[in-house]
């Protein structure tokens, strides 16, 4: 911009401001008088504001004792970082060595993290915001998407599409970011979810080094989090991120579709030390004590078999953490409860299967369905009901005297 | 007794002593003086228990010199009275420890804070000297929205920060007035790395 240009766009402002034209209606102005935009609006706002309080002075002695962003106490930057989006608050971390020292500090950072992997594209989710790496169309880009609030407290959408200037593949690109902040040893999230879709998937082995780069990431920091999902038909897939995770720091796990690794995964300290899960299906061998160590549980699809159900019986009572569980399974799914594998097709089968089985137990009472805990003032309520189109096995610790209602079985 | 069977008395309204407002002088640096109600005071917890301390009586108010406050000048401390003024008499918010703190700024602040930004980290810096807990709360909220969206250069300019080469340029600029044999063990150690040594020693 010429010297000539600016004192135009100067005479311009000080007009606009000794009239009190509002900031973005007199920018607006001005962009359209000189016909472009390619004034920079946060340059445009400080000057405006100069004038507008009568600072006609561009440089002027007051500016220079005036009070900086850094020159706020320590404390206080650490409450406005606080109040910052954690996308705006990674790109704070990029403009200088002393901001970045302050937001790597030790922190919860409660935003819901979305990690997506999918063939052509890879995003990395937080909260409202979205980065989304691409490569489709031989096109190597990526796209931030953010859902900023204005000042009336209603959403807006901004969205930039830049080209990926290193030439990688989109999941390099998105680990690669992932890392600068996964990978602070200080910082406890709050929750992380992986999804890996397998959908148009047509080269297994790059699922294989994805997973290896993602191991190699989490080798060099632990990751402290307290809720994690992870989603992916590929069995590796658990075993390349939850033995990387501190296992007192992860509280609750959800597993989609690992039914085949189970068996090791729950050989796991991380899984020892859960305090909560839900899986979404357990293979017919899984043997179900491996969850009674949990204060709660679900399993979206489980076959109710009289071993099964046996072992739970015999289980519920050596159980201290234990709580409450959920357990469900498909109606149309052939659910064998006695030794002649005959299927259960309605509730009252299956309330009849478990009285008969639970009621082998002397501390169990089939007329309310509940187990007195000797030596306690508690009792396990078992309740068996139809929810759509699914059994379900719901059980809960509770205090004697207590009120047992259906509704008082929180899910997840 | 029972309410119905209270007996009935007529008040005199006028004859009722009315507690006289209690205001109190303050100057800022560039000694502007202010008056502020003692109500008002009270969201400052500085103000609020130097007051009390000093104990004064209305008539001490108008006979000695206004309090200074020598840290703030007169446009930021107005913006702070405005500011007490307006809240008197709100409760002041606890912290409860919960990050992130859920803070909406109202209206009436938002217009207050309708200042460059200079000035606002002025007024962030004021709240906090002198303990004025919501009006921290809602001028750091400020700070981070402006944040929203910007990218690493617009965050420089917003902020009145320096870039890392900046920093270190004055650094070495401090550094060399407090001692100038830096500059020259400086490029020594230079020297000695274009030389192939990796070690200072």
């Amino acid at each position: 911009m010429t010297g000539t240009e600016e004192t135009g766009n100067n005479i311009c402002m000080l007009y606009e401001a000794a009239n009190k034209t509002p900031v973005y209606e007199a920018y607006q102005k001005l962009c359209k008088f000189r016909g472009n935009f390619d004034i920079d609006y946060v340059d445009f706002e400080q000057k405006y504001y100069r004038f507008y309080h009568g600072n006609s002075e561009l440089k002027s002695a007051d500016r220079i004792s005036s009070k900086t962003f850094s020159d706020l106490p320590i404390d206080i930057l650490k409450i406005v970082i606080n109040d910052l989006e954690l996308t705006d608050e990674l790109i704070l971390r990029k403009v200088s060595k002393s901001l970045r020292s302050i937001i790597d500090g030790p922190k919860f950072v409660s935003s819901i993290i979305f990690i997506h992997l999918e063939a052509n594209s890879s995003q990395i989710g937080l909260e409202r915001n979205y980065v989304n790496y691409s490569d489709k169309h031989d096109e190597k880009t990526y796209e931030v998407k953010t859902r900023p609030l204005d000042s009336d407290g209603n959403m807006k959408i901004n969205i930039t599409k830049k080209p990926r200037v290193i030439g990688e593949e989109h999941w390099e690109s998105m680990i690669r970011d992932l890392s600068t902040f996964l990978c602070n040893p200080n910082w406890k999230f709050s929750s992380i979810h992986w999804i890996f879709d397998e959908n148009k998937l047509d080269y297994p082995d790059i699922r294989q080094k994805q997973l290896q780069l993602i191991e190699n990431m989490l080798k060099t920091t632990s990751l402290q989090v307290k809720n994690m999902s992870i989603c992916s038909k590929e069995p590796t897939t658990v075993m390349a991120i939850l033995p990387y995770v501190i296992p007192v720091s992860l509280e609750y796990l959800s597993l989609h579709n690992n039914g085949p690794k189970l068996e090791e995964i729950m050989e796991l300290e991380q899984w020892k030390k859960l305090k909560s899960a839900y899986v979404d299906t357990v293979p017919d061998s899984f043997s179900i004590e491996h969850f009674f160590h949990l204060e709660a549980f679900s399993i979206d699809q489980i076959r109710f078999s009289e071993d099964r159900l046996v072992k739970i019986r015999d289980i519920l009572f050596k159980s201290t953490k234990f709580s409450r569980c959920t357990l469900r399974s498909e109606i149309e799914d052939q659910v064998n409860v006695d030794g002649n594998g005959e299927a259960i097709s309605s509730l009252r089968e299956l309330i009849i299967a478990v009285n008969r089985i639970m009621g082998e137990h002397p501390e169990y009472n089939a007329d309310t369905r509940c187990y007195s805990i000797p030596d306690s003032d508690e009792h396990f309520f078992v309740y068996p009901c139809e929810n759509h189109l699914s059994f379900e096995l719901k059980i809960k610790r509770v205090k004697n005297g207590q009120e047992d209602i259906e509704n008082s079985f929180e899910e997840f | 007794m029972s309410v119905e069977n209270a007996p009935v008395v007529d008040v005199d309204e006028a004859a009722i002593p009315v507690e006289k407002k209690m205001y109190y002088r303050f100057e800022s640096n560039d000694k502007k003086e202010f008056r502020v109600s003692e109500l008002a005071i009270q969201q400052s917890e500085t103000l609020n228990r130097l007051v009390e301390a000093m104990g004064y009586t209305s008539e001490d108010v108008e006979n000695k010199p206004a309090i200074a406050i020598e840290n703030i000048d007169g446009k930021t401390l107005k913006l702070v009275f405005q500011w007490c003024e307006h809240h008197k008499g709100e409760a002041i918010p606890v912290d409860d420890g919960s990050v992130p703190k859920i803070v909406e700024i109202p209206e009436f602040d938002a217009k207050l804070m309708d200042i460059d930004n200079g000035l606002l980290f002025k007024l962030i810096w004021a709240a906090d000297y002198l303990n004025i807990v919501q009006l921290l709360n809602v001028s750091c909220k400020k700070v981070a929205n402006m944040a929203q969206g910007k990218t690493p250069a617009q965050l420089r300019r917003v902020y009145l920060l320096p870039s890392d080469e900046e920093d270190e340029a004055a650094k070495r600029a401090a550094q060399e007035a407090q001692d100038p044999r830096a500059r020259e063990v400086e490029e020594e150690f230079e020297e000695r790395k274009r030389q192939g040594g990796n070690s200072f020693f």
